[in-house]
């Protein structure tokens, strides 16, 4: 028995190691080696080659980057063994040479090694064992901010006036290029986003983003790591793209930000105030445009809700109307402002991303069965659309002239709107909401059901709580009822009864709107499972209503 | 009838027949369904698999108690099929945010397969979208259980004397009598995941759907055109394929698959008669035509052989008469010989005695 008892645990624990095995074939540091391609058709498959394992096997070797990749001024060179592509028959010869050559001498040495000569298909495979799970990766506010408080990053600049070496440490990283030098230089206040120069494919002069941030972080994290600093960025590919480490990385952005407070900035143009007005370009001269009233907009607080400036923008910081006109203009890719603020779909919009928001578990019991009505009511225009006087001269019939305002004026303008905007959710006085409601029109095989509505109400209340941008939009006391009681007059206190409207089932007249039974079940169901509420389970009748004794 | 004029006639049958089926072809002919038949929509997307259709299902049908209780949702752990004891199941799949639930029963097809092969006409597609079975006219070949798509129709290899083949049958018989006024598992689904009506309303009911919410749906409603339409429609949030539906059915309804091979039949049935009687009747007047030559040829044959045999016997009578005359002359001779030789014994005797005397 005790044999048995062992075996078992034994191969139990042989299984779990086959699991974990399997696991390790989801990779964050697959990387194609598919160089030749550029030469004309490949011979064989690409390589799949396993970066952090190779870097992990030369560092228990005691051997570094510098093993595969040649140094050129103190940098390290993302190209294996040489510093740029030649001709067809050497760049294959670098990587035969060198790949087989590394693993020949492992194996010589005894220990255990790549494949060896001979054995084409153990790299040129096209089926693949293994599965990439890279997830993108990129600098987050959080993470800029890290990296102009460090004090690992000084600048390499003298202020001119002090001589002392400056506060700002913008130029270890921003730059700008001369074309004729062909060299980056720094230029005070002419600071970007890197994608603005840097996309997704090389340009002549211009690196792939991709290329820019592997030289220049991987390299500035690995020289100070040579320096002997401590607390380093990653090196390695799960560092920036592996899941665990972001999370990793997220927890740790999260706490410095708690400490910084309101330090957590990004620098922004000299005197641009973070209140603004958002509103149409600037008519042409004479023209009388006809346009909502500008949004009274704080940047600042939305910042703070977004990890980076490519939520919202793409990639140049620029306003929104520079390129998203009314009628919509080539740089914009011909997408009007109006579907540039309000396209409920998109990643960008306004609208999208408060949709993103009201996808999250707490928001989305109410919000995933309101999502159906498209156009949403006045009142919530109103809400962004603030309507008051903007203190500005305008023509009798004309619309008040904003766009002439300065940055100054505009805050000022906008923190006048802002002020009188209720943003902090309200609901009735808890007495006047019912306690119990109970569900009895349909009792028939079950009893009725005892509803719990004021805990139902007040724990909305709380998840409402948190944000801002909810309190704005919750204000009206009748707001949160309208996520079940939806239909019924907002703000009104006796909402009607929902038999009132929801009757038998299959109305022929009315297809689309549920029976009695349907719609408490679905609008129950529905918000549970959309909140990830585990009890009561969709199935478990007698969660809710009794089953009657017969 | 000629031989010449049948041939021809034969020819121009064929001829006919063939470009029928043809031209039929195509027309693009197809059947759209009883107008004002019924249907029922399945919304997976509503489902939340509490089996209370598959138990409403076992009340009206009256079928027999299950092994588990309706009420053990266990039983979804593995994927089920309909039986002789159940018309329908509610099976399970892994999705996307949680489980997905399809309900699995008879699709009642627009031109139900089981209906086409069925040679007794056991099954019928009522005006009403249902496809119903008579036992009193099975002969339990179950060819249905074989052709049908979806894999519906369960025999009851339990019942030794009487089997019968087991489906869904949309409550037909209990809507005709008024026992009900939709099916038994819409009735008892809590969420409306199943809707009764008109198949058309219930296309445009699943539209509407998929247009209100279009990143909740599948852009399909899969049975409006799948085997050339099924009175039964479902709308997914998860793939088909993904809750069990088969997704390479096509849109031709196997009736339409087979009525061109089929058409054949009744042109065989027609014509063949006639051609094998042709062929009979030329095989016959060939073989009375041989007879005939074969008796003229025996006659002539006969005649000849007797006046051979004449000729022969004259020969023979001729030469038996020469033999005859000749023995007569041989005999004729060796008498004349022998009385001459006696003559000269008797004259030498004479001389003798008188030698002697």
């Amino acid at each position: 028995m005790f044999v048995l008892a062992v075996v078992s645990i034994l191969s139990l624990e042989a299984q779990g190691v086959g699991e974990a095995q399997a696991n390790a074939a989801i990779r964050t540091d697959m990387v194609t080696i598919d160089t030749m391609k550029t030469y004309g058709k490949l011979e064989l498959p690409p390589v799949t080659f396993l970066h952090d394992k190779h870097t992990l096997a030369l560092k228990t070797g005691e051997k570094d980057c510098k093993t595969c990749h040649v140094e050129k001024d103190g940098q390290v060179v993302t190209k294996f063994k040489r510093e740029k592509d030649t001709t067809q028959a050497e760049v294959k010869e670098v990587y035969h040479k060198n790949c087989i050559g590394c693993h020949t001498d492992l194996a010589k040495k005894g220990q255990k090694s790549g494949p060896l000569d001979g054995a084409c298909r153990s790299c040129h495979n096209a089926k693949l064992k293994v599965s990439s799970a890279k997830l993108p990766a990129g600098l987050t506010n959080a993470l800029h901010y890290r990296h102009t408080s460090t004090k690992e990053l000084p600048s390499t600049l003298k202020d001119e006036a002090t001589g002392a070496l400056r506060k700002d440490n913008c130029d270890r990283c921003h730059h700008e290029y001369n074309k004729d030098t062909k060299k980056t230089f720094y230029a005070k206040g002419k600071e970007g986003t890197c994608r603005a120069c840097h996309l997704d494919k090389p340009a002549k002069d211009v690196r792939s983003m991709s290329q820019a941030a592997h030289d220049s972080c991987v390299n500035c994290h690995r020289t100070l790591a040579l320096k002997g600093v401590k607390e380093t960025g990653p090196t390695s590919c799960a560092g920036c793209h592996g899941k665990d480490a972001q999370d990793k990385t997220a927890a740790k952005n999260k706490d410095v930000v708690a400490k910084a407070g309101d330090d957590v900035r990004l620098i922004r143009k000299a005197g641009q105030p973070d209140l603004t007005l958002v509103s149409i370009e600037k008519p042409v001269e004479g023209a009388k445009p006809q346009a909502m009233s500008p949004v009274a907009f704080n940047h600042k607080l939305h910042e703070k809700n977004v990890d980076t400036c490519r939520a919202c923008h793409h990639k140049e910081t620029v306003a929104c109307s520079k390129c998203h006109t009314v009628q919509g203009v080539k740089e914009g890719g011909y997408v009007q402002l109006e579907q540039a603020m309000h396209r409920a779909t998109a990643q960008q919009s306004c609208v999208g991303c408060h949709n993103q928001k009201k996808a999250e578990p707490k928001c989305a019991g109410c919000h995933g069965l309101m999502k159906a009505r498209k156009n949403p009511a006045q009142a919530e225009c109103k809400k962004c659309h603030i309507q008051g006087a903007l203190k500005v001269p305008a023509e009798p019939g004309q619309m008040p002239a904003y766009w002439a305002m300065k940055p100054e004026e505009k805050a000022a303008a906008a923190t006048e709107l802002l002020k009188n905007r209720p943003d902090k959710a309200d609901i009735f006085n808890t007495d006047d909401i019912p306690e119990k409601v109970t569900i009895k029109s349909l009792v028939n095989e079950y009893e009725a059901s005892e509803m719990p509505h004021r805990k139902i109400v007040l724990k909305l209340m709380e998840n409402v709580k948190g944000s801002k941008m909810s309190g704005v939009f919750h204000s009206d006391p009748g707001t949160v009822c309208q996520a079940c009681h939806h239909n019924g007059v907002a703000g009104a206190k006796k909402p009607p009864k929902c038999g009132n409207c929801h009757g038998q089932p299959f109305d022929a007249k009315q297809p689309s709107r549920p029976g009695l039974k349907a719609a408490y079940h679905g609008q129950c169901m529905s918000c549970h499972k959309a909140m990830d509420l585990k009890k009561p389970l969709n199935t478990d009748c007698v969660g809710c209503h009794k089953e009657k004794k017969k | 009838m000629k031989r010449r004029q049948f041939l021809g006639l034969l020819g121009a049958a064929g001829i006919t027949a063939t470009l029928g089926t043809e031209a039929q072809a195509a027309s693009g002919h197809s059947f759209d369904g009883y107008p004002n038949a019924k249907g029922v929509l399945f919304d997976s997307t509503r489902c939340i698999g509490c089996r209370k259709c598959e138990a409403a299902c076992n009340k009206v049908n009256k079928l027999p108690a299950p092994a588990k209780p309706f009420d053990d949702l266990k039983v979804m752990d593995k994927e089920r099929r309909t039986d002789a004891k159940s018309y329908t199941v509610v099976n399970k799949y892994p999705g996307k945010n949680g489980p997905v639930f399809r309900k699995v029963q008879c699709n009642h097809c627009q031109e139900p397969a089981c209906a086409s092969v069925c040679f007794v006409r056991a099954f019928v597609k009522n005006p009403d979208g249902s496809v119903t079975y008579d036992a009193s006219l099975c002969v339990g070949c179950r060819y249905c259980m074989v052709a049908c798509p979806f894999n519906i129709p369960a025999y009851e290899y339990s019942d030794p004397l009487t089997p019968r083949v087991m489906k869904c049958t949309m409550c037909h018989d209990q809507i005709q009598k008024g026992e009900l006024t939709a099916p038994g598992c819409v009735g008892a689904c809590p969420k409306e995941a199943l809707v009764y009506g008109k198949r058309k309303d219930l296309i445009e009911i699943a539209r509407e759907r998929i247009k209100r919410n279009p990143e909740r749906y599948q852009d399909h409603v899969y049975g409006e055109k799948e085997m050339g339409g099924t009175n039964w429609l479902y709308l997914s949030g998860a793939e088909f394929k993904d809750i069990g539906l088969r997704e390479d059915l096509g849109n031709v309804s196997v009736p339409t698959i087979t009525a061109g091979p089929l058409s054949v039949v009744p042109m065989v049935a027609a014509l063949w008669p006639a051609l094998l009687g042709g062929v009979w009747a030329m095989n016959k007047r060939k073989e009375k035509v041989a007879a005939d030559e074969q008796k003229a040829a025996v006659k002539a044959a006969k005649a000849e052989v007797k006046a051979e045999a004449a000729a022969k016997l004259a020969k023979e009578l001729e030469k038996a008469e020469k033999d005859k005359a000749q023995a007569v002359e041989r005999e004729v001779k060796r008498a004349l010989e022998e009385a001459a030789k006696a003559r000269e014994e008797e004259a030498a005797a004479a001389n003798k005695d008188e030698e002697g005397a």
